[in-house]
């Protein structure tokens, strides 16, 4: 097996997913999280200047969810079919765009309080995150799975992603039972469970 | 075989990739576009409400980059080992997201014609988009192929977005001469080729 080490910041954020899938494989992997003051230096060996950035046996893979999804490839988080792999892939994109909405606008952005409050609950939750969580609860209410009749890192980003805005957010998923069951099951599995609460903890 | 259509704007921005890759494997689709104004009728209907999508046997696939996967593996130009497919989706990756800057940075810009030149030129080109040239010409030294010793989507990529690029501007490929003959390579294999010259004309980038 190749000597993995994962490196990004001391948060969840773009790399949590794939610490998700490492932990769901038990693969051991150093999980390097670079402080913000030793940032400036490091960055100098990042490809492109940016992390999170993935070293197998020494070399780097950039862009978290090319990691994420060779990372879940060895999990055995992938379906072999094409067409599901594409499933898993298009669920992952689209939450992946979600995410990274809430953390521009919102969790990182330097707008007042009220402001964010309010891009969150006017702007981004009735346009962007019930839609597709009313797909996700429409498509849960007859399957077990999102995709395929097994766990994908399509079910693991459900619920980090999902999970973890609904944390933020009580009440967020009062209408998406079957969403919210769905999170719960995935955050229950052993592997998860066991990392959720052993990680680091960190705000985002 | 499946039966594919693949939904989206007459543009090629996030649709392209995949109409190459389509071109590439010799697997035929149907190329729906989509006039701007019967949009809000069909949004409604499509997965997320946002185009493109691609109708495998009727079945709806969302997001361009899980489609340009896809059609990619149908026509052979993703590699088998897990780890140069990575390199080729992290490659792909990293050019998409400049494509898009250029596109909200520059295009979609509420200014005069000069002011967009000059964010692109003076902001755009030497912060985003050079250092990503640098690092691409520098792998593509010694190489036929951007990753693995085949040709790849992410080959297909590079040669789509700074074919476009560079035909708007026209030097930006100058100081990345190995850039510069890998994207006249890869627009020069036979059914790239052939789709550039008879594929429908198209403005917006």
């Amino acid at each position: 097996m190749p000597e993995y080490k994962l490196i990004y910041f001391n948060m969840q954020g773009r790399a949590e997913l794939a610490r998700w899938c490492f932990a769901y494989g038990g693969i051991p992997y150093i999980d390097d999280r670079i402080e913000g003051v030793n940032w400036a230096e490091r960055k100098k060996e990042m490809p492109g200047g940016q992390v999170p950035v993935l070293m197998v046996d020494g070399k780097p893979l950039p862009e978290s969810l090319a990691i994420a999804r060779y990372v879940a490839k060895q999990a055995g988080l992938v379906p072999k079919d094409d067409l599901e792999a594409a499933g898993c892939d298009a669920i992952v994109d689209a939450l992946s765009g979600i995410m990274a909405e809430v953390y521009q606008k919102v969790l990182m952005s330097k707008a007042e309080p009220a402001e964010k409050q309010r891009i969150m609950g006017e702007e981004i939750i009735p346009n962007k995150i019930n839609p597709f969580l009313n797909r996700l609860n429409e498509r849960l209410s007859t399957r077990e799975w999102f995709i395929s009749d097994k766990t994908t890192w399509a079910d693991l980003m459900v619920a980090y992603v999902v999970g973890s805005l609904s944390a933020k957010l009580p009440g967020l998923l009062k209408d998406y039972p079957s969403v919210s069951k769905h999170v719960q099951k995935v955050e229950s599995l052993d592997s998860i469970k066991k990392w959720i609460s052993t990680r680091p903890l960190t705000p985002i | 075989m499946p039966e594919y259509k693949l939904i989206y704007f007459n543009m090629a921005a996030r649709a392209e990739l995949a109409r190459w890759c389509f071109a590439y494997g010799g697997i035929e689709y149907e190329d729906k576009r989509i006039e701007f104004e019967d949009w809000p009728e069909m949004k409604a209907d499509m997965p997320g409400g946002q185009l493109p999508v691609l109708m495998v046997d009727d079945k709806p696939l969302p997001e361009s980059l899980a489609i340009s996967r896809y059609i990619a593996k149908q026509a052979g130009l993703v590699p088998e080992d897990d780890l140069e497919a990575a390199y080729c989706d992290a490659i792909v990756d990293t050019l998409v997201a400049l494509h898009m800057t250029v596109i909200e940075q520059v295009m979609m810009l509420k200014a005069e014609c000069e002011e967009k030149k000059r964010v692109m030129m003076e902001e755009v080109v030497p912060n985003k988009i050079n250092p990503r040239l640098n690092m691409l010409n520098e792998k593509l030294e010694d190489r036929d192929w951007v990753v693995s010793d085949q040709t790849t989507w992410a080959d297909l990529q590079i040669g789509l977005l700074f074919g476009m690029l560079s035909e708007k501007f026209p030097d930006m490929l100058a100081d990345y001469p190995n850039v510069s003959a890998h994207v006249e390579k890869v627009r020069a294999l036979e059914p790239i080729a052939e789709w550039i010259s008879n594929g429908p004309e198209t403005e917006i980038i």
